[in-house]
């Protein structure tokens, strides 16, 4: 890496346990370990889409970045400055910087505030004269395609996709560099979910903005993220190009991921893996299993899996996975592993629309 | 206004001519216009549809979970040869409650937090479709052997639906199962007493995608086993294409599309359809169409002719006027849209490909629409 280029983000060994409290005296008998070891950068002007199910740790990972909740490990640096656990007065230079758009439109803006007013807030809070609000306002509503009529509206009359609008406007009025969106799209409609990526495309190429997009919908970033991150249980699996990690998912975490989404054409039925359902669920990250942290639910774990944790390692110099599979060590003990497993039908596909970020 | 309905061949349900409304303080909202639809006798077929389109609303009205008023039902819904409106509530309980079985979206709300999965399950299967046994029957029932029977059958039903350790789940709290098990615990509830047709309202949306994916494999298998008949609603089409062998598309309150699944997703018809399938991510890495403009109807003041025109990218002055009719295009396939009706040319007709190029141009500066 050199100087010229370096990271906007990034984010080193991050841990984030939370205490478990029991007895009278309340003493730490345990900890949950939402964030266990997680390691990333984004560069500027890039997206790095981080994909999970729910309790896998992704949403602790921006609300840490963002300190929401303090670390208990590892390093935060945005822009060379070290924001691990900041103090006040660094968060107060950080948020405007780096904002976050959260999951339900509906319950992250206040019901009792008109959208005009909620948009006034961060814009007073930088210190924008209140003669140039009004005009501030409606500016940001015209970024996210909505008009000056919304001024005096409140949250309640407005639709979902609308709602969503609000809360990004209200995340670039302090012209951050860094978006944190938490599932941005995930209760809302397709064909509304397909005009919010849209506009995010569109920020993006304006402002130059940084996107941290966290979401649960692998199908989603296909297009959207450069970068693609796989979370489980609070580490990341697989992390690589978007391109690679769709062409060829390594982990078998990541092809069950996208085995188990339901498309509607053929095309995309050859293009997705073999269909490998998982067994059970995910486990409590109170009582993380030893090992692999995927060997309860994997297809083709073996006893080493239960007792070697796997290193986060380069594959083939493209995506970095944990799994022992890849592990030259442990290769013999692997039989019925689909080399990469997905149809040479689908090769063809993908390379013939290959996506130029 | 319809196909030589009943679609279906040999109809377990049929919905025609529905309507439902609701009171309110605005005014009388016409939300369900009109919906035709018919389910075979071992078919699973799907309401999909969006947000609002009101999907939900015609499952309840079929089961009558609609406070009548607000809510005001018209039409005819017949079960197995019974016309279900006419029935009184007391033979409508009993219909309901032996040979229909409804799944919730939710699985977290949908149990009893206070009784144990075991005495809940096993109450369905003792006392379902009973809205009042009496009190010597009741005794008889609850303290006698047949309570132990019940309990067997349950412990067989879920280990039917692969209940990881049934016998410790009897004697949990649905807050001590995690979601993927409660909604598991549900689907055994709703074949306890062998339905005919089973109704699923978006089951497993609210899970996490590779457990959703384990409940919709078990689906196929229990309808498979258990020669269910199905109305699977869902907002999903992707859902929609693994599961069923019809799909119903609804836009505004009405049926605008339906078609077996192949067809469908082959060859959609509709705009909206269109629309819909364009606008959903691509796992292949196509471009994704930009969405729908505009939002979905007001039905206190819907709009007078075809309900989708105002955002229909090929709408016309005659489709702001009248409700098209629902065109036949070959067996068990309709469309509710203009475009189909014999005089036009084929070549106007627009493709997929079409619809999602139109919704493809950017930037689309349409203000304030979602």
């Amino acid at each position: 890496m050199t100087d010229v280029s370096e990271p906007l983000l990034e984010v080193d060994d991050l841990e984030k346990y939370f205490p478990v409290k029991s007895g009278i005296i309340k003493r730490t008998s345990d900890y949950v370990k939402a964030v266990d070891g997680v390691s990333f950068d984004i560069e500027r002007g890039e997206t790095l889409a981080l994909i999970g199910e729910s309790g896998s740790g992704k949403s602790t990972v921006a609300r840490t970045i963002i300190g929401l909740t303090g670390a208990t490990g590892g390093t935060v640096r945005f822009d060379g400055e070290d924001i691990t656990n900041a103090t006040d007065e660094q968060l107060a230079r950080l948020r405007s910087r780096v904002q976050m758009v959260f999951q339900d439109p509906t319950s992250s803006l206040n019901p009792r505030r008109t959208i005009g007013k909620s948009l006034a807030v961060p814009l007073k809070a930088r210190g924008v004269a209140t003669s140039d609000l009004r005009e501030r306002v409606v500016d940001l509503l015209e970024r996210v395609e909505l008009n000056d009529e919304y001024w005096n509206k409140y949250p309640h009359e407005l639709s979902g996709g609308q709602k969503q609008r609000v809360n990004i406007a209200r995340a670039l009025a302090v012209e951050p560099e860094l978006l944190l969106l938490d599932e941005p799209t995930s209760a809302l409609d397709v064909s509304v979910q397909a005009k919010i990526i849209a506009l995010l495309e569109d920020l993006q190429e304006e402002f130059g903005l940084t996107y941290l997009f966290i979401t649960h919908d692998l199908s989603l970033v296909r297009n959207f993220a450069d970068e693609t991150a796989v979370m489980y249980l609070g580490e990341i699996q697989e992390r690589g190009p978007t391109e690679e990690v769709f062409q060829r998912p390594r982990h078998p975490y990541s092809r069950a991921l996208l085995s188990a989404i339901p498309v509607t054409t053929d095309e995309e039925e050859a293009y997705k893996p073999r269909h490998e359902p998982l067994r059970g669920e995910i486990p409590s990250p109170r009582d993380v299993p030893t090992g692999c942290r995927f060997h309860t639910r994997c297809p083709y774990a073996t006893d080493a899996c239960s007792t070697d944790e796997p290193q986060f390692v380069a594959v083939d110099a493209g995506p970095s996975v944990r799994c022992h599979i890849y592990d030259e060590a442990y290769a013999d003990a692997f039989d019925d592993v689909p080399e990469v497993a997905v149809a040479a039908v689908a090769d063809e596909t993908v390379a013939s629309n290959t996506h130029e970020p | 206004m319809k196909l030589d309905e009943p679609v279906a061949e040999n109809p377990l349900l049929t919905v025609e001519d529905l309507e439902v409304g609701f009171e309110s303080f605005d005014g009388f909202a016409e939300v369900i216009d009109g919906v035709n639809l018919s389910i075979g006798k071992g078919e699973v077929v799907t309401i999909a549809g969006e947000t609002g389109c009101g999907k939900s609303v015609t499952m309840k009205s079929i089961l009558r979970l609609l406070n009548q008023p607000p809510a005001r039902v018209s039409g005819e819904i017949t079960f197995d040869g019974t016309e279900l409106l006419s029935l009184s509530d007391r033979e409508f309980e009993r219909v309901k409650g032996q040979r229909m079985s409804l799944v919730f979206q939710d699985p977290m709300s949908s149990l009893n937090p206070t009784f144990t999965i075991g005495e809940q399950l096993t109450d369905t299967a003792q006392f379902g479709g009973d809205s009042d046994t009496g009190v010597v029957e009741f005794f008889r029932r609850r303290f006698s052997g047949e309570r132990d029977e019940a309990r067997e059958r349950v412990l067989e039903m879920l280990r039917e639906v692969q209940m990881p350790d049934p016998e410790n789940i009897m004697d949990s709290y649905p807050s001590q199962l995690s979601g993927g098990m409660r909604q598991r615990a549900l689907i055994a509830q709703a074949l306890l007493n062998e339905p005919d047709l089973l109704i699923a309202d978006e089951i497993g949306t609210a899970l996490d995608v590779t457990i959703h994916d384990q409940i919709l494999d078990l689906l196929k298998d229990l309808i498979e086993n258990h020669d269910l008949s199905v109305l699977m609603i869902t907002h999903n089409l992707g859902v929609a294409r693994q599961v069923s062998d019809r799909v119903y598309v609804m836009y505004g309150g009405r049926i605008v599309e339906t078609a077996p699944t192949d067809e469908l997703f082959e060859n959609p018809k509709h705009p909206y359809t269109q629309g819909l399938i364009a606008s959903i991510p691509r796992l292949t890495g196509d471009e994704m169409a930009t969405g729908i403009d505009g939002s979905i109807p007001e039905y206190l003041d819907p709009p007078p002719g075809c309900r989708f025109a105002p955002r229909c990218p090929y709408a016309t002055a005659e489709c702001e006027q009248a409700r098209p009719e629902m065109y036949e295009r070959g067996p068990q396939t309709g469309v509710e849209c203009v475009l189909y009706d014999e005089a036009v040319p084929a070549s106007e007709r627009p493709t997929v490909e079409e619809t999602r190029s139109h919704m493809t141009r950017r930037p689309g500066k349409q203000k304030g629409g979602d």
